[in-house]
């Protein structure tokens, strides 16, 4: 009976400090700035799983865990180089804009 | 536990909201993927692991990818400087380009 | 409950809580900082630290069954997994940020952060008070 009451003092805690990572993400100026705080509300929300894994004692629970620190990793990743590889297709036809002619080269890649 | 719930669901209205309200097409994405997120918890709360597993694989994964994949087909992402010059130039004032 | 159990509880605790304090310090840490790269420093913090700290308490509570592996094994992706997103976030807020001058040092090649370190050695103390965040940031690949 301890350890739940434990467990759920700690999920408390968590989930209240989840709601400056939201407000970071609504406000933050930068795009990379709201891919910090949703990678920072990835980790967290790992702990929480976690900590439910092992309240309701269900091993497979864990999985779950397992599989937020990987998609939280990928969708980091693919977002910024999809965004950067944005970035410098708008710069690259602001800076030379006569070769508008053969529609951007960046059709291939995504 | 219904305290716990009770923030998270508090949470998701929160999320939702603020997905509406975001000007940024993109940033309505990041705050979906982060709805979806809370959204796997609450599965593992009602103690459905496979649920959770597809939301946070859908949710976070391919759903947020693919909206940004499609973003990028119709050039419907503006970046930076442009959005702050774009409301510059709505609201008149001379906005400095980065607070 | 022996005194074993005991013994398990607080030491589960502790890290526990140690956990908790650095998720605190990271949320301030990113709410503190005014600029990005500062900010990543309080996220890989809590991604590499906070949440090891919080799988070691969890794995001391959960005893030596097949779960306890599976929080080491998060915990070792985790610590493969988060240099890597950090770096590729640095990456983007320096493609995405035009006047990255005004807040950090930029340089062009590295081979002028390379002499810039060799000549400081001598003079260590100039180099500290010359800038808030003194970032030698070398974004030699993107200078097309």
């Amino acid at each position: 009976m301890l350890y739940h009451n434990l467990y759920i003092t700690i999920l408390v805690i968590l989930a209240v400090m989840l709601f400056p990572c939201l407000i970071r993400a609504v406000r933050g100026p930068r795009i990379a700035d709201r891919l910090v705080s949703v990678n920072m509300m990835g980790t967290m929300v790992m702990v929480m799983i976690a900590i439910l894994a092992l309240m309701l004692d269900e091993g497979y629970l864990v999985d779950i865990c397992l599989i937020y620190a990987m998609i939280s990793f990928l969708s980091v990743v693919v977002l910024s180089k999809v965004y950067i590889g944005i970035y410098e297709e708008k710069r690259h036809k602001a800076e030379h804009p006569e070769d508008e002619t053969e529609g951007g080269k960046s059709d291939g890649s995504f | 536990m219904t305290i716990f719930q009770s923030i998270l669901l508090g949470f998701l209205v929160v999320c939702a909201i603020s997905v509406s309200f975001s000007r940024n097409l993109l940033n309505s994405i990041l705050i979906y993927m982060s709805y979806s997120l809370i959204m796997s918890i609450l599965w593992v709360c009602l103690e459905s692991p496979d649920l959770a597993i597809t939301e946070a694989a859908v949710g976070a994964g391919v759903t947020s990818i693919l909206f940004f994949a499609t973003l990028k087909k119709i050039q419907a992402i503006r970046i930076e400087n442009e959005k702050t010059a774009e409301t510059a130039q709505r609201n008149g004032k001379a906005e400095t380009a980065h607070e | 409950m022996g005194v074993f159990e005991w013994l398990r509880l607080i030491a589960g605790c502790l890290f526990l809580l140690i956990g908790l304090v650095i998720f605190f310090t990271e949320i301030f840490g990113v709410f503190h900082f005014r600029y990005v790269l500062n900010r990543m420093h309080a996220t890989a913090m809590g991604d590499t630290l906070g949440i090891s700290s919080c799988m070691i308490g969890l794995m001391i509570f959960s005893g030596w069954n097949y779960t306890t592996l599976k929080l080491l094994l998060i915990v070792v992706f985790l610590w493969l997994a988060s240099p890597v997103s950090s770096h590729v976030l640095a990456r983007l807020e320096v493609a995405t940020n035009e006047n990255l001058g005004a807040h950090c040092t930029v340089y062009p090649e590295l081979k002028t952060l390379e002499q810039e370190l060799a000549c400081a050695k001598p003079e260590e103390a100039d180099l500290q008070q010359n800038g808030q965040a003194d970032h030698a940031f070398s974004t030699g690949g993107e200078t097309k």
